[in-house]
């Protein structure tokens, strides 16, 4: 029992993460390869500010969450002027400096590698409801975004998406658009890692590398684009998989990369026969 | 204007009048859709000036110029084709409370949304494309798809319009539709439109002045039947096109 609350918790943090990835990614069309870099930045300021100077954690979370968003619209400013390809090569390239920052130059307890023994609130401290919790938190991100993406804010998101001269033509900056919604869904990554940092009591850099970041397109990937279902159905069907098949009881040297093939060669069939992803309503060759 | 070491134009000078249709003729090539693209600051021209009602252009970037009046369409749709064809015209309307991220849960920014989107059905109404409605935009025929993008230029509720080829690729039977819409926007609204237009017929019909581009001079200018009668520009270009 005490497994699965963890499961369910971790599905209800990366939950969070897919919601705002697919902000950017599935409604904006701005390809970030690099969104573990806030997550990172979320967990790192949580946790810093937590257990070294021992700030109250649900007002570290916030300020996680807003030192993220933050670093976000920082890390964007250079990265607007460029797009495409190279917008997605850049971000990619973010993931990389942040991970190096969190390698060299963020704090850790003495004979670690990264930062444990966060002071979580006694309401916190047990499985039921830390899993209660991450998941309201979820549900409440779940619903902001889908708020987020039905309102005219977010038409104009899909507009700078689908042709960001004609929006510009309209009297409607498109860029605005873009550092908008991406310093938005920064800051939300920021609070899933602060929440992250929560559930895991341990954090250290090789949490935030690109495969994190790669982790999190499959999710929406296979969820589906532009879509907010799809954030929570891709995170829920692919961590249930990866899990499920801990039960089949193949030896353990094979299931890591059993589970990699698996994943690997779904994610294959699935850009071929179904490229929107499950309940996605958008791809990129529009 | 000159593209590298191409001069596309220069020493010319075009003035929209509100309440009238200014219609410009010419050449693939003669620089028509580079003088809209000039005026709503996509090329920043080598010399000369562009002014809506007195208001100096120069230097304003292509999303600030709705804000000064001014608001173009495009000769090839651009319209939004993931969003619905209501949603497309919605996307252009100006001082949405709703498209502000932080306004976005204030009161009043719904209720602005419905009164919004009704005036949308109503625009859509007038080109009858209100069946089209919650259609996405991208799969809608292509005639429909360029009305909805004059629809859209409209939203904006610009007082100066930039129409480039309006009638281009549409059927003969929806270009009656064009011409009513852009006498009711003229007529019924006061709005100066510059329209960039190869079919002389639907020129005939709305177009109040005329210029002659060829070549990057301006050949003749005026009166729309004086113009069109002019043997230099029947020379020129109209022989080409039009049978007069």
């Amino acid at each position: 029992m005490e497994h699965l609350l963890y499961i369910g918790t971790l599905i209800a943090v990366w939950t969070i993460v897919a919601l705002a990835a697919n902000l950017v990614i599935g409604y904006t069309g701005m390809m970030s390869m690099g969104q573990a870099a806030y997550l990172g930045v979320g967990a790192y300021a949580t946790a810093t500010l937590n257990i070294l100077l021992g700030v109250n954690f649900y007002l570290a979370l916030l300020i996680g969450s807003i030192t993220a968003a933050i670093v976000g619209a920082i890390t964007l400013l250079p990265l607007l002027r460029i797009g495409g390809f190279y917008f997605a090569l850049a971000t990619l390239g973010v993931n990389f400096v942040f991970f190096d920052i969190f390698h060299n130059l963020a704090p850790r307890v003495e004979g670690s590698e990264g930062l444990y023994g966060l002071q979580l609130p006694d309401f916190l401290a047990s499985s039921a409801p830390r899993f209660a919790t991450t998941v309201a938190v979820a549900i409440a991100c779940a619903l902001l975004c889908q708020g987020v993406v039905t309102s005219p804010f977010g038409r104009a998101l899909q507009a700078a998406r689908d042709r960001p001269d004609a929006l510009a033509a309209l009297g409607k900056d498109p860029r605005r658009y873009q550092l908008l919604i991406w310093t938005f869904a920064a800051g939300l990554t920021g609070l899933a890692g602060g929440l992250y940092a929560a559930t895991l009591f341990y954090i250290d850099p090789t949490l935030f590398t690109l495969d994190a970041s790669i982790l999190v397109l499959v999710y929406i990937g296979v969820g589906g684009l532009a879509s907010t279902t799809g954030s929570v159905l891709g995170v829920i069907l692919l961590i249930a998989f990866n899990e499920s098949l801990r039960y089949l009881g193949l030896p353990s040297q094979f299931v890591g990369p059993f589970q990699q093939a698996i994943y690997g060669l779904l994610l294959i069939l699935l850009m071929i026969f179904r490229r929107r992803g499950l309940v996605g309503k958008y791809d990129f060759t529009e | 204007m000159n593209f590298g070491g191409v001069v596309v134009f220069e020493d010319i000078s075009i003035e929209a009048p509100p309440s009238k249709v200014t219609a410009c003729i010419g050449p693939n090539g003669a620089g028509k859709t580079t003088i809209i693209n000039i005026v709503c600051g996509v090329f920043p021209p080598r010399s000369g000036e562009v002014y809506v009602d007195g208001v100096r252009m120069s230097g304003v970037r292509p999303f600030n110029t709705v804000r000064h009046g001014l608001c173009r369409s495009f000769q090839d749709v651009r319209i939004f084709p993931s969003l619905t064809a209501i949603e497309n015209v919605l996307v252009a309307m100006p001082n949405q409370k709703g498209e502000s991220l932080v306004a976005l849960f204030r009161p009043g920014a719904w209720a602005q949304e419905r009164a919004n989107r009704e005036r949308a059905r109503r625009l859509l109404q007038a080109l009858a494309l209100e069946t089209a409605a919650e259609r996405p935009a991208g799969e809608l025929p292509f005639g429909q798809q360029k009305l909805l993008s004059l629809l859209r230029a409209i939203a904006t509720g610009a007082r100066v319009l930039l129409l480039d080829e309006p009638a281009a690729g549409l059927e003969s039977d929806l270009i009656p539709r064009v011409v009513d819409l852009i006498r009711s926007l003229v007529k019924a609204e006061g709005r100066a439109t510059f329209l960039v237009e190869h079919n002389i017929d639907l020129v005939r019909q709305v177009a109040d002045q005329i210029c002659v581009l060829q070549a990057g001079r301006i050949i003749a200018s005026g009166d729309v039947r004086r113009v069109l009668d002019d043997q230099t520009v029947i020379r020129e270009y109209l022989g080409q096109v039009y049978n007069v």
